[in-house]
């Protein structure tokens, strides 16, 4: 079984228990969160070196071990798998006035 | 002689528990038959599943996925990719659904050979877990 793939049926098995730890079921469905984060494996569908691939399974361990001590707090949960928004992701353009001002400098 | 005493003696006391009387009572046979009755009845469970059963239910499960189409789902040829369309990720979900259904669970190496329904009613009906 390919690493990734290996991870992918680690983290399903894991998916009731972070459910219940970090109280996800009011917000969200067992189904929801689990396409969620395939969605997370989808985002690197393109990644084909196998050291690169190995690399990010090992990051994603880590992160679910994490969780899995409560390392995490409840919000950061629900901001990466279950609002899937990041803030900071994409900057919002400068407004007219900046704009102007960082081309007058 | 002190041993085969000893051991009837202790058929003596089992058919006397049992409430049944008699010298035919005290036989092997019936000494087996009152342990079975002490340590109370022996449950069988149920005989294990027939084949079609597994098919109907396991094609049940793959006609239930959400990607997959249900027109498409037959018992001849069903390979997960290559017929239903499924990528790996889907794969693990298929067999973690098998596994839901059948009260199962297929270790990695196992579940990296069901690659189609076939493979799939062939693994869960000669496995002895199956419910």
């Amino acid at each position: 079984m390919s690493a990734s793939k290996g991870f992918y049926r680690t983290v399903c098995r894991y998916l009731p228990t972070l459910m219940e730890m970090y109280k996800l079921d009011e917000l969200t469905t067992i189904r929801t969160l689990q396409h969620n984060i395939k969605q997370k494996f989808y985002e690197n569908k393109t990644v084909k070196d196998p050291n690169r691939i190995n690399v990010m399974v090992h990051k994603a361990d880590e992160e679910l071990r994490l969780l899995l001590r409560m390392h995490k707090q409840r919000h950061h949960v629900i901001t990466k798998y279950v609002v899937m928004h990041d803030p900071f992701a994409t900057k919002a353009p400068p407004s007219g006035f900046l704009a102007q001002f960082y081309a007058s400098n | 002689m002190a041993l085969r005493s000893l051991a009837g003696s202790i058929a003596k006391s089992v058919v006397q528990t049992m409430g049944v009387s008699g010298p035919s009572a005290l036989g092997a046979g019936r000494l087996r038959l009152g342990q079975a009755a002490l340590f109370g009845l022996r449950g069988y469970a149920d005989a294990a599943l027939t084949k079609d059963e597994v098919t109907a239910r396991v094609l049940e499960v793959v006609k239930n996925m959400e990607k997959v189409d249900p027109a498409k789902v037959n018992e001849e040829s069903c390979d997960f990719t290559k017929d239903l369309g499924l990528d790996s990720l889907d794969t693990v979900e298929v067999v973690m659904a098998f596994e839901e259904e059948f009260q199962l669970e297929i270790p990695d190496d196992e579940a990296d050979k069901i690659a189609s329904c076939q493979q799939a009613i062939e693994y869960i009906a000669q496995h002895p877990m199956a419910k």
